[in-house]
């Protein structure tokens, strides 16, 4: 567990907040509840990073990986569906 | 290649894709630019971070350890800003969308919109507002004098005392009707309302703000209905005077020939009985009793139809005969009648039109009231005369019946009150169910002068 995993570990906790002091407002964005997901699972990412530097290593490693991934997967879905290009109407 | 080392390229690809979709869709959601940027700046982050990971998974290289300490921290980072972005683009949305709706409300009512800075005297109008003048929205000057200049002269005074009482908190918001110049030279009657919305600690007014709504289509339609209200009650009266003139040629008529001709037959029967045979004279004297029986209901009838009285001796004396001949003698209904005693000149279409009255009063209460006691008292009060007619009987909800005078007593009630306006008097009516009725007519006197038996003489003698 190195410092850098510590300081990431809490501006997510520090973005949890705001998230859920605005959730009103991130309500009106296009699919939220998919780039949340994603964001949650870089969160994820960061505390098996974190729980990797204290115990079973190799599992939490594992899973951080997958956690991030499963997040980039996540981002690239609400990209698409929300950066599609759209049919002139009219046409 | 290691099992993890799949697993980043897999997210490296992910990440990939999605800047693609970000790139090319740049336009197309409809957020603030920020926010593709702040995704851009994401995406490259966590490229760096999948790809650092990669190389030191598959065994490349550990050299660039350093850029996956920076994507760590970083990526969270640039969270909190897509996130504060995404608040931000719907904070936007939403005050554009209500001021969308403002618009679209305010164009949908047709009002013009004025707010007036305090402070400055500044005052700013829409483009309705200007328009209603005929004027841009830049012709007219923002400040408070360019309104003063355009409101009517006779209506500023008005408004200000209005705009004054509402400044100092006496009413809760300013509403009145005022007119405006149109540029082209016309007055535009608008609808003008508006509130404080800001004073200062020690409450005076910092910002007001509000609506005009052009009215002057409703205001012509009024004016419109007024003349025609005024041109209906002229007719009314004029219908009523017409009846009572018609009724006094035919009671004339009646008195002057029938009648005369009926009292000299009798005299002239009268004369030939003491010449006729005895066996006749029963016949004669049977005769002449009929004939007295027809005069007595013709005069009945003259009286009816237009009281010679009104105008031999005046309204007063045509009242108290009115009580005794209608009210006691023909119903059984006592009464009493008041006269103040002093002189009251009043028109001839007043005296008919207040005679009149009275007498469809008394025919009211004979009819509904099932009075016992009726009074008439007559006085004068300054310019005006004052009649009260006042019975025992069962009274009735003022309200309803003058709320539909399509009921019996209703439409008598609604047109005394009425032809009563007209002559600029007034019919006020004090009833209530089991208490009685009381109703007071006001009119008022002939200006000029002269004693009621001359205004109301006819120059017909009637009475006789």
């Amino acid at each position: 567990m190195t410092e850098d995993e510590v300081l990431m570990l809490i501006i997510s906790a520090a973005v949890i907040v705001e998230i859920v002091a605005t959730f009103g407002y991130l309500r009106h964005i296009p699919h939220p509840f998919l780039v949340l997901a994603s964001f949650a699972s870089l969160v994820l990412g960061s505390v098996f990073t974190v729980a990797e530097g204290l115990f079973w290593a190799g599992p939490f490693n594992v899973l951080e990986h997958l956690s991030v991934m499963a997040g980039a997967i996540l981002l690239a879905l609400w990209c698409g569906l929300v950066f599609r290009p759209r049919r002139q109407e009219g046409r | 290649m290691h099992p993890v080392a799949c697993i980043d390229l897999i997210s490296i690809l992910a990440c990939v894709a999605a800047a693609v979709f970000v790139i090319r869709g740049w336009k197309g959601p409809g957020f603030s630019p920020s926010i593709p940027i702040l995704l851009a700046i994401l995406l490259a982050l966590m490229i760096c971070y999948q790809t650092t990971l990669f190389l030191e998974w598959s065994g490349i290289t550990t050299r660039l350890e350093f850029l996956e300490d920076f994507g760590g921290v970083f990526i969270p980072f640039t969270w909190a800003f897509i996130f504060y972005a995404f608040v931000k683009n719907a904070v936007e949305d939403e005050l554009r969308s209500g001021r969308e709706r403002m618009d679209l409300a305010l164009r949908g009512a047709d009002l013009g919109t004025w707010d007036w800075n305090a402070r400055t005297d500044r005052l700013t109008f829409n483009e309705r507002w200007a328009q209603m003048l005929g004027y841009g929205p830049a012709d007219i000057r923002p400040h408070r004098s360019a309104w003063e200049k355009l409101v009517h002269p006779d209506d500023l005074p008005r408004a200000m005392e209005c705009l004054a009482d509402h400044l100092n908190g006496k009413t809760d918001f300013y509403e009145m009707e005022h007119r405006l110049r149109h540029q082209s030279g016309r007055w535009v009657w608008v609808l003008a309302t508006g509130r404080v919305i800001e004073r200062d600690a020690d409450g005076k007014p910092l910002r007001a703000c509000g609506t005009h709504l052009d009215i002057t289509a409703r205001k012509q339609a009024e004016k419109n209905l007024m003349a025609y209200q005024r041109r209906l009650r002229s007719l009314a009266l004029e219908l009523s005077l017409a009846e009572e003139r018609e009724r006094r040629r035919i009671a004339a008529g009646l008195h002057d020939y029938a009648c005369q001709n009926l009292v000299l037959f009798k005299m002239k029967l009268e004369a030939l009985r003491d010449s006729l045979p005895l066996a006749d004279v029963d016949e004669i004297g049977d005769i002449c009793r009929t004939l007295d029986k027809t005069i007595e209901s013709v005069r009945g009838l003259i009286f009816d139809l237009s009281s010679p009285t009104l105008y031999k001796f005046g309204l007063e004396a045509a009242l108290e005969e009115l009580l005794e001949d209608k009210v006691k003698a023909q119903h059984g209904i006592a009464y009493t009648f008041g006269d103040d005693g002093v002189r009251k000149p009043l028109a001839e279409d007043v005296c008919v039109l207040l005679y009149q009255s009275v007498r469809e009063l008394l025919i009211n209460i004979i009819k509904h009231a099932q009075a016992h006691m009726v009074s008439v008292e007559i006085a004068r009060c300054d310019d005006t005369v004052r009649i009260t007619v006042a019975d025992d009987g069962i009274g009735f909800d003022v309200v309803d019946v003058l709320n539909d005078p399509s009921r019996d007593q209703g439409f008598g009630l609604f047109n005394i009150k009425e032809r009563l306006d007209f002559i600029g008097g007034r019919l006020d009516i004090d009833s209530q169910p089991g208490q009685g009725s009381r109703f007071t007519l006001v009119a008022h006197l002939e200006a000029a002068g002269g004693v009621t038996a001359q205004a109301c003489d006819g120059g017909q003698d009637l009475a006789d």
